[in-house]
């Protein structure tokens, strides 16, 4: 197998597990339209059988929907349990079609990934250019969604992390795509594997954890209603309290990882490549904005006055941040990061 | 001929394009001044004018404005190497008007419109070094990681307390429990089951004693 047949395949495994994430994205739109008029409270007897739910979630989140009876006037059409339960039966296999579709998905990405890497002369990790990080990011993106799926019931979050994959992996092949090749002399260091993979790290968990924010946003609002809702995909998420539970594990678990990628490994590999640890390149400049917003959201969960919505609101903001860093700086500034490989 | 030597071209992007300044303050009749760029691959596209293609002079060119007039160096004024005073300089103007650019193979000569020539003769590679020492780095890095083991700890301990206080009230001894969870989602109750577990073992041999709870 020649480095060209492996660039090629890089590119179809790519392309295939863009189709296979649009699938699992529209098994998790089928999910939730299945439950669109189906109370919260009713779930598959299957249900039971998706390892601990905690505790808080069903004191905090189900137990004001699971008062309304399920004849409520919202969904007339509801006529008996049965009818329910085999709804609920359905939402759950189209949702569990959806996490089983993510899983092929990322394989081929993984497979993509790894062959982009050996289809590079010499070989090389695949991380060298904005396509290969935006690919990877997505990975990252993926791979954190589906090693947390069990640990916290993660599967409300199919939606938008399928989504948000197939965004990323068709703006990076329409708009970013480089041919393999090698590494721009600068990169050639193997801070290029600890610092990127950490970065890739961390971006992941932030995204994940913003996307566990936005739904909390949207969740709390809906509680602090005087009727929340009763059916449909905002009264199926978790309670508010356990999404934000969600969104502050996550953004805890990646923090270290970007204080280390950012402000730890990047200057010592800055010195060895520049001569210098920190420069105040706009990269650098933005990852410290970054650090600075996500410290703030830390602080903020932990601050009365400020922790539920407006902290979750900082870590949007630093999400955003992350985000201008990664596209904003790449495509517009000029700075020494400068290894979009776009010209 | 009026000036011959090694100039340095300061690299400006990752493909070596080179800016400098040739200065001839002995050329007659007039001083002459040489602004622009050395190509060490040169490349031409309509965007972006010459450009170096690859760092390595694989095909060294240099890209020059002439200028003609007084340099400014007889005033005694400091002036930079790498740059022109082009007060009292004119660019050297084409026969049929228009600034004269001229481009320079290695090796060639090219002759300026009202008399004067300039030859590339060859390019000598220069380095530029910068040594030093950061004795404190050492100490820098300990800091920095004695700071993120602080973080991880600060993250993911989870800190709570517990209060056993022992009183006394009509003339038998209460034992109360209580916990303080500062994160938010642990469960406490388990934490003060097992407390008060420990303190019942100890008082195992001394019966009477009666349970009330207060959640």
């Amino acid at each position: 197998v020649s480095t060209a047949d492996f660039a090629a395949f890089s590119n179809n495994a790519i392309a295939f597990a863009s189709i296979v994430y649009a699938f699992a994205f529209v098994a998790h739109i089928a999910e939730w339209a299945a439950g669109r008029r189906l109370p919260a409270s009713v779930s598959a007897s299957t249900r039971a059988s998706t390892p601990r739910r905690e505790p808080v979630t069903v004191s905090a989140g189900a137990a004001a929907p699971s008062d309304v009876p399920p004849t409520d006037a919202s969904a007339p059409d509801i006529t008996s349990g049965e009818d329910l339960a085999a709804r609920a039966l359905t939402a759950e296999k189209l949702g569990r079609i959806g996490v089983a579709l993510t899983v092929v998905a990322a394989a081929l990405h993984l497979a993509g990934l790894v062959t982009r890497g050996l289809g590079s002369d010499p070989v090389r990790v695949p991380w060298g250019n904005m396509y290969e990080f935006s690919v990877a990011g997505a990975f990252g993106v993926t791979a954190i969604y589906l090693l947390l799926l069990r640990r916290y019931s993660l599967r409300w979050l199919g939606l938008l992390v399928t989504g948000f994959a197939l965004v990323v992996l068709m703006l990076a092949v329409l708009l970013l795509y480089v041919p393999a090749g090698p590494l721009v002399p600068a990169l050639h260091s193997y801070w290029l594997v600890i610092h990127v993979v950490a970065a890739v790290i961390a971006t992941g968990a932030f995204t994940v954890g913003a996307m566990a924010s936005l739904l909390y946003l949207v969740k709390s609002r809906d509680e602090a209603r005087p009727s929340p809702r009763t059916t449909g995909y905002i009264a199926r998420l978790p309670g508010a309290q356990s999404l934000d539970r969600v969104a502050y594990r996550v953004h805890a678990f990646g923090f270290p990882i970007w204080t280390f990628a950012a402000l730890i490994a990047g200057p010592i590999w800055a010195e060895y490549a520049w001569g210098r640890y920190w420069g105040w390149d706009p990269k650098e400049v933005w990852a410290f904005i970054t650090w600075v917003v996500y410290a703030a959201y830390l602080h903020a969960r932990a601050t009365a006055g400020w922790r539920g919505r407006a902290a979750a609101v900082i870590a949007l903001v630093g999400f955003a941040t992350l985000m201008f860093n990664f596209v904003g700086i790449n495509l517009f500034g000029s700075g020494l990061h400068s290894y979009s490989g776009l010209d | 001929v009026a000036y011959r030597g090694p100039v340095i071209f300061l690299p400006q992007d990752s493909s070596f394009a080179s800016f400098g300044v040739i200065k001839v303050p002995d050329a007659l009749p007039d001083q002459l001044g040489f602004e622009g760029l050395f190509l060490p691959t040169y490349g031409f596209s309509m965007e972006t004018g010459p450009y170096s293609r690859f760092p390595d002079a694989l095909d060294p060119v240099m890209s020059l404005l002439p200028y003609r007039g007084d340099l400014g160096l007889d005033t005694g004024e400091p002036q930079s190497v790498y740059e022109l005073d082009k007060d009292d300089l004119e660019v050297v103007q084409k026969p049929g008007g228009g600034d004269f650019r001229v481009d320079i193979a290695l090796g060639q000569t090219k002759q300026l419109p009202g008399g004067g020539s300039i030859t590339f003769d060859g390019l000598d590679r220069w380095v530029k070094l910068q040594i030093s020492d950061t004795p404190g780095k050492g100490v820098a890095l300990s800091g920095v990681l004695l700071a993120l083991a602080g973080l991880l700890a600060s993250l993911f301990v989870r800190p709570r307390r517990a209060w056993v206080r022992v009183g006394e009230r009509g003339g038998r001894t209460v034992v109360e429990l209580a916990g303080l969870d500062r994160s938010a989602g642990g469960d406490l109750a388990d934490e003060i089951d097992e407390l008060e577990r420990l303190i019942r073992q100890d008082d195992a041999h001394s019966p009477g004693t009666e349970h009330e709870e207060h959640p």
